[in-house]
């Protein structure tokens, strides 16, 4: 538990920070989420998680962020966090009920499926924050190759709006991706 | 907006975002073809950038067109939406419980008490009592000449109304919760907060405990008996059989033929981060007597008497998984 009294760079006592952060605030915050999903373990899940964020920014930063007040740091992380759990939940919902659709002997291998996946959850997860006039401009032009013309006319807004949506988009969903 | 922005990796980033938009349009000519190809290797900055155009080409060249959009572009979710307003309006509603209910004109607050994860905590009470607090707890203590009062927020106590059972204690003591309010003057007791439940947990291992409702009645609870409390009632009277409750007031855990999932939630109380148990190995069985002051000693031993492996991906996060 605690015994950690080596500390001999600013690692480790990032991590003192950490735990002591842990401590006082996982429990709440667990209730909270519980409050919000209703479900304990999707609770501690998720609790979990804010966690680990913090982790991460830690690993990524060499140290833990100044948090001036760590239960709105903390409830707006999970808050996140709950937001991306529902989304998922609706996406999955929604790519099952398309998949239901489709004729069998249309139907793709496993791999595809998996890709396929793999590779809506990325797009739903870049598209969730974009204003819907310009996510559906967006899909228009990525997903049935409609010219900027094109989509304006189903749209009912001019060809350089489009183009200003489709540039506003790109630049939205390549922030969002790290490789 | 603000310096940020001006990083070559963020004016890269736009500068991708433009190309994509140009090339989507009406494609790119072969002069256009040669731009790109100088402004991609012009700079280790733009080239990542476009790693990253063409990853976001790549996903959605894996979607087909109608799955596409019956998922990407499907409609906002109407019962979730009305799901969340109707969850934040019970959090308004709710009253605070017995908390709120309990305040009173203390006198004299004698203090706030709390424990960390995996510390213990005795506090002395009048006539000689104490409430022991176990790990992650917090309550305060307010006293004045004629009643006691433990208001018990979060983890676990042991309270004993006096020195020597048997005897009345001359002022009554009482533990406001959430959940209950419960009153004694000669009793020997655990609460355990369960908020994952929105419970409490009573068991009377001496004397006799009332649950004092919201009406004003009061439910007798007897030793050798353990109860939920919720709502200001008590339910589910049990008897508290040969478990050793209180064991953690003398610094271990029994484990009698325990699940393995409930032995790591029950140790989980004692450390911080997350220890968690793979389902495989959920249902296995132990036993012993398990010292609290060392968890991580316990688990490191847990391969020695089960078929497991314990996993540390870092201090905070333990995964007991199948040998």
């Amino acid at each position: 538990m605690s015994g950690n009294h080596s500390s001999s760079n600013s690692g480790s006592c990032a991590a003192t920070n950490l735990g002591s952060m842990y401590a006082e605030h996982s429990s709440w915050l667990r209730s909270w989420l519980y409050k919000k999903l209703g479900c304990s373990s999707q609770a501690a899940d998720i609790a979990q998680d804010a966690f680990v964020r913090l982790l991460q920014v830690r690993e990524k930063e060499g140290v833990l962020p100044e948090i001036q007040q760590p239960r709105a740091y903390l409830t707006r992380v999970a808050g996140r966090l709950v937001h991306d759990h529902f989304r998922r939940q609706s996406l999955e919902r929604a790519y099952l009920e398309a998949l239901a659709q489709i004729p069998e002997d249309l139907a793709c291998s496993e791999l595809d499926r998996l890709l396929l996946r793999d590779a809506l959850e990325e797009l739903d997860r870049m598209l969730d924050s974009l204003k819907p006039a310009v996510k559906t401009a967006f899909l228009l032009s990525q997903l049935e190759g409609l010219t900027y013309a094109q989509i304006g006319e189903r749209l009912s807004v001019t060809e350089r709006s489009v183009k200003r949506y489709m540039a506003q988009a790109f630049e939205h969903c390549l922030l969002t991706i790290s490789l | 907006m603000t310096v940020s922005n001006q990083e070559p990796e963020r004016i890269a980033i736009r500068q991708a975002a433009r190309w994509l938009t140009e090339l989507h349009d009406e494609g790119l000519d072969a002069a256009g073809e040669a731009e790109l190809e100088r402004w991609r290797s012009a700079c280790a900055e733009n080239e990542a950038a476009w790693q990253k155009a063409l990853h976001l080409q790549a996903q959605f060249e894996r979607v087909p067109a109608d799955i596409g959009h019956k998922t990407l572009n499907r409609r906002p979710d109407a019962g979730r939406r009305a799901l969340l307003r109707s969850l934040a309006v019970a959090a308004v509603v709710l009253p605070s419980g017995y908390l709120g209910l309990t305040q009173e004109p203390w006198k004299e607050w004698l203090a706030d008490y709390h424990t960390q994860v995996g510390e213990q905590r005795r506090v002395a009470l009048a006539d000689g009592g104490f409430v022991l607090l176990n790990t992650d707890t917090r309550i305060d203590l307010a006293s004045d000449r004629d009643k006691q009062l433990i208001r018990h927020y979060s983890g676990e106590i042991l309270v004993q109304s006096s020195a020597e059972l048997g005897s009345n204690a001359s002022t009554p003591l009482r533990v406001a919760t959430e959940q209950g309010e419960l009153e004694t003057r000669n009793a020997r007791f655990l609460v355990k907060q369960e908020p994952d439940k929105d419970q409490a947990r009573l068991a009377v291992l001496d004397g006799s405990v009332r649950v004092r409702n919201r009406s004003g009645r009061y439910q007798e609870i007897n030793a050798g008996s353990t109860a939920r409390l919720f709502a200001g009632q008590a339910y589910d009277l049990r008897p508290v059989g040969e478990r050793q409750l209180d064991s953690w007031s003398q610094g271990v855990i029994l484990a009698s033929e325990m699940p393995l999932k409930q032995f790591l939630a029950e140790l989980s109380r004692y450390r911080n981060g997350w220890l968690r148990c793979d389902p495989a190995v959920a249902d296995l069985r132990i036993s012993g007597v398990f010292q609290l002051r060392d968890i991580e000693v316990i688990l490191d031993g847990l391969p020695v008497t089960l078929p497991v492996r314990v996993n540390r991906r870092t201090d905070y996060w333990v995964t007991v998984a199948p040998a």
